[in-house]
């Protein structure tokens, strides 16, 4: 269309007093009823199912992929519109059913008669059976966990009994192993679609999958503009009911303070992330009319890693003092706003297993004292303590420690991180002191102490931890099925761990979103990553 | 050799100077802390995966093969891939180079049409109220940092009146983009008269390029404040003042015309820091420009952005000069370009 100079100047000129005269030429998102507008602080940074990173990976994987079976949620008593996950139990998702055989060695999957992924073609244990192979075969999570957790490392071990049976073959029967399953990682493929885009050099076609789905969710995503918004629409004729939202649209917004000014406005319906919120500003949103939190414990742990391969941290008696040096008691009110739990011990306090009433350790500076003394290490001990920029709390966790190990004989220079380098200098073992946080996917002791406490796990045991007869525990009662013998094997696991002072025990996060009055249905699982096909205006 | 062959020979020079950035470019990813390989395996990759991806990105190689495969890939168009938004970096400059463009050129706007005019004003009323009220103007503008400007300003005109739109980018939500001719949305809606999206896009820009705008307004007025009074001193201005010419035709005419030759200067400096620059504007209003893309990739030591994102600014720099060069030729009778 062509335009003279006249026109131009007029139409700029018009539109910008209409601008400077502040009229909203256009409603908002967040006045659509059937429009969920929630910001938050991510992008995408892969669409592969095997390898995201970023929460906006993992969120709309979630939404757009199912996985064979879920985890299943129940409605929290007391919060109406909430609903959790709850430990060992499942629902079908792409798999309508499943069955155990070989006492739980291998699981049958019953492939939900009549879906279909978007290309039309039916969803089949084929299927499945060829995701699960690629997933073991090229780089990514399930190459990582099936083979180390659950003994499958080999593709022979998934059989396809007929067009809607597959079975997993382990060594030995596993209770992680429905968990496992669970995860956003085994999103299953339309195998044809996949093949489609592989080349001699990517024959899982993963270069294709970074931008692309490839199979069927709730919901499909429809827009992608890193930086600006992620839109997802809800999928049609799927076999879950309908979801009351018809469109999502995640708001990347990198600034707090417009998260909270967006709440405040009601021009978005919530904000979501890790953490979306810090915990002061949710504390003041509670109260807020037109709005509400939500909040419940949570597995996130964040704690004090003391590196044991340096001194004086090999000593456990200086572990010890530190452990009696944390002012928990100030740091829950005044750094988390009671958004926290506790830590009382290396296990999150919701998972099986977990025994709170073993940690002596209390805010005690004269105990402290007492401890260092012991230990005869010669003060004042400079030391450096890591945190990453931008985790707020860690920051100020990190100033109320610095004042507290000074006076047992610590000289503290806090030092600030970007993630790259904080996980580098972690990796090489050169942190002294660090917060660190972690949250495991499957809620389960061994997984998680697989990770944070052996020997072997040399990315993510950040405090350098080795004890043979630890380790032993940990191998043993991984594939341990009984459970009280699993469940009694973790007390002496906890009892060992906080007998060593492993960490600086400091707190669990508490879930916590907050968001308009109207929207419900929440629901969380245990990898905190929301779903929103329950979700709902009331 | 005229003024074709000056620009022939500028253009010339620009060639050493790139391949000069190209190896700051790359060196830079060397020197700054943090191993990609690291960031992009995950927390809970092993020893063997970081490995795989070393080998993968080409991390294991010696740094003159990764030097050649970085250079290679730039004269193909590949500037590789952000691992934070997992599309190509080129792509994503598709999408933020005209984001953060339009954001300069308002805020520019912004600033010339408010500093030059307070500039020459407090420069004729020197001492008066109106000179000590834009040298306070000026002095707040420096003062206060872009960050508390653009909430103060988010604060009154988003959340307490509701004039201005919610910080959410550069459209309402339900606005369609212009069609792409510039990238740049306003300019794009113009020429497409899609009013619509003209009058969204208008609306979005608004309190950025003020937030922006009145943060560099400070050394322009100054700049144009200074030179005015030098050039109101000076002899000709004098001798026209006494030969009894029209105080507006020497003010606006003589005096300000060549007030303005240092200002092209100090407007490309301006343009230059602006581009480069803007990260926290751009944060506060979640405008999805260059800004926020490099401080992510600096944060995850994302080669391929980091490495694009300096090549841009270096490149951008180049041609700015050589723009202020060829417009002070131009502008200034007295320079001739050989």
């Amino acid at each position: 269309m062509s335009m003279d100079r006249r026109s131009f100047l007029k139409i700029s000129a018009g539109a910008a007093a209409l601008g400077s005269a502040g009229v909203r030429p256009v409603r908002s998102d967040a006045q659509d009823k059937r429009t969920l507008v929630v910001a938050w602080d991510t992008d995408i940074d892969t669409l592969d199912p095997a390898q995201f990173k970023a929460i906006g990976g993992y969120v709309t994987i979630a939404n757009c992929y199912d996985t064979p079976i879920a985890w299943k949620v129940q409605p929290i008593q007391g919060k109406p519109g909430f609903a959790l996950s709850q430990p060992a139990q499942w629902e079908g998702a792409a798999a309508e059913s499943w069955a155990m055989e070989r006492d739980g060695a291998t699981i049958v999957l019953k492939v939900r008669q009549g879906l279909k992924f978007p290309s039309g073609r039916p969803v089949t244990a084929q299927a499945v059976k060829y995701c699960f192979d690629r997933g073991l075969q090229s780089p990514g999570y399930m190459r990582l966990l099936f083979p180390s957790l659950i003994g499958v490392k080999s593709p022979e071990q998934f059989e396809v009994r007929d067009e809607h049976t597959f079975a997993m073959r382990m060594e030995q029967p596993n209770p992680m192993a429905m968990d496992i399953l669970a995860l956003s990682n085994n999103a299953i493929m339309d195998p044809d679609e996949v093949k489609a885009h592989a080349t001699q050099g990517d024959p899982w076609a993963a270069e294709w999958l970074k931008r692309n789905i490839a199979g069927i969710g709730p919901y499909r995503l429809v827009k992608n503009e890193p930086g600006v918004e992620i839109g997802l629409d809800a999928t049609k004729n799927y076999w879950r009911p309908e979801p009351y939202f018809q469109r999502v649209v995640l708001k990347f917004v990198p600034n707090e303070t417009d998260r909270v000014l967006l709440l405040k406005r009601k021009a978005i319906d919530m904000v979501v992330g890790r953490p979306g919120l810090s915990p002061k500003n949710v504390k003041s949103l509670e109260g807020e009319q037109g709005l509400k939190v939500f909040t419940v414990p949570d597995t996130t742990c964040h704690y004090l890693a003391m590196n044991q391969q340096r001194a004086p941290f090999n000593s456990v008696k200086v572990r010890q003092a530190i452990n009696y040096a944390i002012p928990i008691q100030a740091l829950m009110p005044s750094v988390l706003f009671g958004y926290a739990t506790q830590m009382k011990s290396p296990l999150p306090h919701l998972t099986p297993g977990y025994t709170g009433n073993l940690s002596p350790y209390k805010h005690d500076i004269e105990k402290a004292r007492q401890l260092m003394k012991e230990a005869d290490v010669k003060t004042p001990i400079p030391v450096k303590l890591a945190v990453r920029v931008g985790y707020v709390t860690h920051e100020q966790a990190a100033v109320w420690l610095q004042r507290e190990l000074e006076k047992i004989g610590f000289k503290v220079e806090i030092v600030k991180e970007t993630d790259a380098t904080f996980r580098q200098v972690a990796i090489k073992g050169d942190h002294e002191l660090s917060i660190e946080s972690w949250q495991s996917w499957v809620n389960d002791p061994w997984y998680h102490l697989n990770f944070l406490m052996h020997t072997r796990s040399k990315f993510t045991n950040a405090s350098f931890y080795s004890n043979p007869v630890l380790d032993k525990i940990i191998d043993e009662s991984l594939p341990e099925t009984n459970s009280d013998r699993r469940l009694g094997n973790a007390r002496v696991a906890q009892k060992i761990l906080i007998d060593d002072a492993v960490w600086g025990f400091l707190w669990y996060d508490s879930w916590t979103r907050v968001m308009k009055t109207d929207v419900t249905g929440i629901e969380k699982r245990w990898d905190t990553f929301e779903r929103y096909y329950g979700a709902r205006r009331a | 050799m005229g003024f074709g062959g000056y620009l022939l020979r500028r253009l010339l020079l620009v060639v050493p100077t790139l391949a000069g950035v190209t190896v700051i470019s790359f060196a830079l990813t060397y020197l700054l802390p943090g191993n990609p390989a690291l960031v992009k395996a995950g927390a809970l990759a092993t020893p063997d995966v970081v490995r795989e991806i070393e080998r993968q990105m080409g991390l294991d190689r010696p740094v003159p093969v990764q030097y050649w495969r970085y250079v290679s890939g730039l004269l193909r168009g590949d500037l590789g891939e952000s691992s934070s938004t997992g599309r190509p970096v080129l792509e994503d400059f598709r999408q933020r180079v005209p984001a953060t463009l339009e954001l300069t050129l308002a805020s520019l706007l912004v600033a010339v049409a408010l500093g030059v005019p307070l500039g020459v004003l407090s420069a004729v009323r020197r001492d008066s109220l109106l000179d000590h009220v834009s040298r306070l103007l000026g002095v707040g503008g420096v003062a206060m940092p872009s960050f508390w400007t653009g909430l103060l300003l988010l604060y009154v005109f988003f959340y307490l009146l509701g004039v201005a739109p919610p910080p959410l980018g550069r459209l309402a939500a339900d606005v369609t983009p212009p069609a792409r001719l510039t990238g740049l949305y306003v300019i794009d809606a113009a020429l497409t008269a899609d009013g619509v999206a003209l009058v969204s896009a208008l609306h979005h820009l608004m309190l950025p390029a003020l937030t922006l705008g009145f943060a560099v307004m400070a050394p322009l007025t100054r700049m144009v404040r200074a030179t005015m009074l030098e050039i109101l001193e000076s002899d000709y201005v004098k001798a026209a003042w006494a030969a009894g010419l029209p105080r507006r035709r020497v003010v606006y005419g003589d005096a300000l015309r060549n007030a303005l030759i240092p200002v092209i200067t100090v407007l490309g400096v301006i343009f230059g820091f602006l581009m480069a620059g803007n990260v926290v504007v751009e944060m506060v209003y979640a405008w999805p420009g260059l800004g926020h893309y490099a401080v992510t990739a600096l944060v995850t030591k994302d080669p391929g952005p980091i490495q694009s994102f300096v090549l841009f600014v270096a490149v951008m720099y180049v041609f700015v000069n050589l723009a202020v060069d060829l417009l002070y030729g131009l502008a200034d009778p007295r320079i001739r370009l050989r």
